[in-house]
């Protein structure tokens, strides 16, 4: 979901990564130690359960607490609470939100967050996350499982995950971030690895191997044939065997019309290329063969 | 549908058990003196806390067994006693931690993580998942199943349908007539064959730790292991003796990860190393089957050569090995750089099966006993992202990722491909266009993909936000019709946020695609001795003259 947001708001400092040019800003109109709970004990006590609420590390600015995100709380404190004297995260700009969370956080993961797809749409992190009232058990999600919190937008994968051959994420075995960084990545798609069967190898390296006749669409990219994120055919296929194959394969050797075994009577009798898994039927190492006669992944 | 009556007919009985143990005071309300009054250091060395939550019920089914293997596919659905979901957090002291998490405890699809440290210093974890794959509850097979994935068929029923006659339906009933070869067969499938279980389990065991010794550094140190055993559904092509089949196929594959990484982060800056290794070991090498059709090996025409046994390859051990360095920089402006470069190797050097085990045929000695496969993937990414004033960003990236094949181009004097090929001509090249053993070279396939691009976008109001960005790839390739081939593509995206529920997303986008280098006839290579007339009646692959 897009924040409704107002562009017009500075994003400079606190919380901006950008050094300042004259070292670090002073701790001065930091509020007293405890102050902030006396007045937001729901939100306190609701940080406190969490790792934001138990770490003693602090910002680049030096400051701990509920001020390393809401900024120095002094003026807050000494205006009874107005609003207008405390950075409140839920009215800011995405781009300002990140830069909060990423004066902290602006490492491992989140390294390729600038510039990447969700970031340059506009998404901030309490797009995803939220740091006090979180409803997942862990991440800190705004929804009560990662599935649900990914398909708040993407919609069309959340269709395609409940078609009848799909990726075990409806029943909880992986998610979309057993393939996907949200935080960006180098690879395409956001994916963790540098390239899509990179990413399919951390779990199917048995098709990593190197082999001796390489059916090269395999080698390129293994969606060219697979829609992992489900399909209504068999093996999560793009398309039924044997028209897949026949996207490239076509005329030569194995004609392209459906064709029998027996054409003398009136009954069609599918032959081996067309039932079961068609071309794969004969063709079984259609992924490539280290046979020295596999050339055509016959064996 | 059936398994709808499964589901309404779920018999939950949940009971959530909430732990709450302070044998301390560190739980209470919170103090509500004056700030300065807090000392809570002191006291807060004391905590000792655990809380937690188990769900426990029963569980059934108004079907049993239900009539769909789909709606157990990727899960275990028990009958009678579950324990669901346990969760439990202690805190044996300030600062420290112990998250254990289980959910379907002792099911197939169980998976617990043990997760716990010292907050902000380090932390450790041990995980453990399980998950099963279920293709189908209903097969059946004819094979008996022997050690070293051997499949064999009762003589008897191979003897008979090796002297049945040839498949005909004279009376146009839709079934092969009696004592033809697949009227044989397939009555032996239906009184004769044998329940098969056809799915695998999937177990995955995982250890990690992370150091955070100060604000800057972090290491990290991980291992995993992943089994996955079962039976795999598996098509056997006979080499054009026209009788495919098909078994339960066991496999025992295991991988195996380990990583270790390093990363350095600062105001301006932040820089790390991972260092990645896998290996994955097959727990067998082939399959060998009985073909249906021919008890014993046939005599050879100028068409077949039947094998009375088939053999085909699986999947090959390989190691992996990957390094990569990875940084950013953040500059004035709001503006910051990142860049990753990685480099990896892929090995494999699996001893080559022989060309068949057809006892009538001798066929020519192999080049090499195995492959030595390897293959690298260095990638170079760069990007530079900017917003120079609340309402503008924009970025530019340039990336490059190659597939450098470093296998070796094995040439065969006298490729074959079906068995009937091997006695005909030795290596004479001259007895035809599809049926001779001809020289045939490996040709190991590699790829690069240059991308880069820019884009930019402007966000004026509250509701309105554009972007517009070009990118451009270049793909080169090894051994493949198209070469070189680039991509110019433009994209325009405007989002308009109505109120936090309602924003509608559009996007337009032109692709203009073209083949740069293009060489129809790239499979030639494959053919030292240059026979071009075979080559064309053997690739089927679209191409364009």
């Amino acid at each position: 979901m897009l924040l409704a947001e107002d562009p017009k708001v500075d994003i400079a400092q606190p919380g901006d990564r950008t050094p300042p040019a004259g070292g670090a800003p002073a701790a001065a109109g930091l509020a007293e130690p405890g102050a902030c709970a006396m007045c937001h004990d729901t939100e306190a006590a609701a940080l406190a359960a969490t790792k934001h609420g138990k770490t003693k590390v602090a910002n680049w600015d030096g400051i701990t607490s509920c001020e390393s995100c809401h900024g120095p709380g002094g003026a807050h404190v000494a205006a009874e609470g107005t609003k207008e004297t405390i950075l409140n995260p839920a009215t800011l700009p995405a781009a300002k939100v990140n830069s909060i969370c990423l004066s902290c956080h602006e490492r491992d993961a989140r390294t390729h967050w600038t510039g990447s797809p969700h970031e340059q749409r506009g998404l901030a992190c309490t797009s995803c996350h939220s740091v006090h009232h979180a409803a997942s058990s862990t991440l800190l999600l705004i929804k009560k499982t990662e599935f649900e919190t990914c398909t708040g937008c993407h919609l069309k994968r959340q269709a395609s995950l409940y078609r009848s051959a799909h990726m075990p994420m409806r029943e909880g075995k992986v998610t979309c971030t057993s393939c996907h960084d949200p935080h960006g990545t180098t690879g395409p798609s956001m994916l963790r690895q540098f390239s899509v069967n990179e990413n399919c190898y951390s779990c199917h390296a048995d098709r990593r191997a190197p082999v001796l006749w390489e059916h090269p669409p395999v080698k390129e990219s293994c969606v060219t044939c697979h829609d992992p994120h489900g399909t209504l055919n068999p093996r999560l296929l793009v398309a039924k065997v044997p028209r897949l194959c026949q996207q490239c394969h076509d005329e030569t050797r194995h004609p392209t019309q459906p064709y029998s075994d027996a054409s003398s009577g009136p009954e069609f009798f599918p032959n081996s290329r067309m039932f079961d898994r068609g071309c794969v039927n004969c063709h079984s190492m259609i992924h490539g063969s280290n046979h020295p006669s596999g050339m055509r992944f016959l064996r | 549908m059936r398994a709808r009556g499964i589901l309404a007919g779920w018999l939950a009985l949940g009971l959530c058990l909430g732990l709450g143990w302070r044998p301390s005071a560190a739980q209470e309300e919170p103090p509500k003196e004056e700030p300065k009054k807090e000392e809570p250091k002191k006291e807060e060395a004391k905590r000792d806390t655990l809380t937690g939550e188990v769900v426990v019920g029963v569980t059934g089914q108004d079907e049993n067994p239900p009539n769909s293997a789909k709606f157990s596919e990727y899960r275990e659905v028990p009958s009678g006693f579950t324990a669901d979901r346990l969760y439990i957090n202690w805190t044996p002291k300030e600062g420290f931690y112990l998250e254990l998490r289980a959910v379907d405890v002792s099911q197939l699809d169980q998976a617990v993580l043990a997760d716990f440290g010292h907050q902000d210093h380090w932390k450790g974890w041990i995980d453990w998942s399980e998950n099963p794959r279920q293709w189908t509850d209903q097969a059946k097979q004819l094979y008996a199943e022997h050690a070293g994935d051997v499949f064999t068929l009762d003589d008897a029923l191979q003897s008979a349908i090796q002297a049945g006659a040839a498949n005909v339906d004279a009376n146009a009933d839709g079934q092969w007539d009696a004592g033809t070869k697949g009227a044989i067969l397939k009555s032996a499938l239906f009184n004769s064959a044998q329940d098969a279980t056809v799915g695998w389990q999937r177990q995955t065991a995982g250890v990690g730790f992370q150091a955070t010794p100060n604000r800057h550094w972090t290491f990290t140190a991980s291992s995993q292991r992943e089994h996955r055993g079962g039976n795999l559904p598996q098509s056997l092509g006979m080499t054009f003796s026209l009788s495919p089949s098909e078994v339960a196929a066991p496999f025992d594959y295991r991988t195996d990860w380990e990583t270790i990484g390093a990363e350095y982060a600062d105001r301006r800056f932040n820089a790390g190393i991972q260092v990645t290794a896998s290996q994955f070991d097959t727990g067998s090498n082939s399959v060998t089957w009985d073909d249906q059709l021919f008890l014993n090996d046939t005599a050879v025409n100028a068409t077949t050569a039947n094998p009375a046994r088939g053999r085909l390859t699986y999947a090959t051990d390989n190691r992996m090995a990957q390094a990569t360095l990875f940084g950013g920089v953040n500059l004035a402006g709001h503006t910051r750089i990142d860049a990753t470069v990685s480099r990896s190797e892929t090995t494999q050097d699996d001893a080559f099966l022989p060309k068949t085990i057809n006892t009538l045929l001798t066929p020519a000695p192999l080049p090499q006993t195995s492959y030595d496969g390897k293959y690298d993937i260095d990638l170079l990414s760069l990007r530079i992202a900017s917003r120079p004033t609340t309402t503008v960003r924009w970025s530019a990236w340039a990336r490059d990722w190659k597939y450098d094949n470093r296998s070796p181009e094995v040439t065969f004097t006298d490729y074959v491909t079906t068995d009937y090929q091997v006695p005909l001509c030795a290596n004479a090249n001259a007895c035809g266009a599809t049926t001779n053993p001809i020289a045939r070279k490996s040709l190991p396939y590699g790829w690069e993909r240059a991308n880069f691009g820019a884009s930019a976008g402007w966000r004026p109001t509250a509701w309105f936000d554009g972007m517009l960005s070009f990118e451009r790839e270049v793909m080169k390739r090894d051994f493949s019709a198209v070469t070189k081939s680039d991509e110019n593509i433009y994209k325009l995206s405007m989002d308009f946020t109505v109120n936090e529920r309602l924003s509608v997303r559009t996007t337009a986008s032109r692709r203009e695609r073209r083949a740069d280098e293009y060489d129809a006839e790239y499979f030639l290579e494959s053919f030292p001795i240059g026979e071009q007339n075979v080559a064309a009646a053997n690739e089927g692959m679209r191409r364009f003259t």
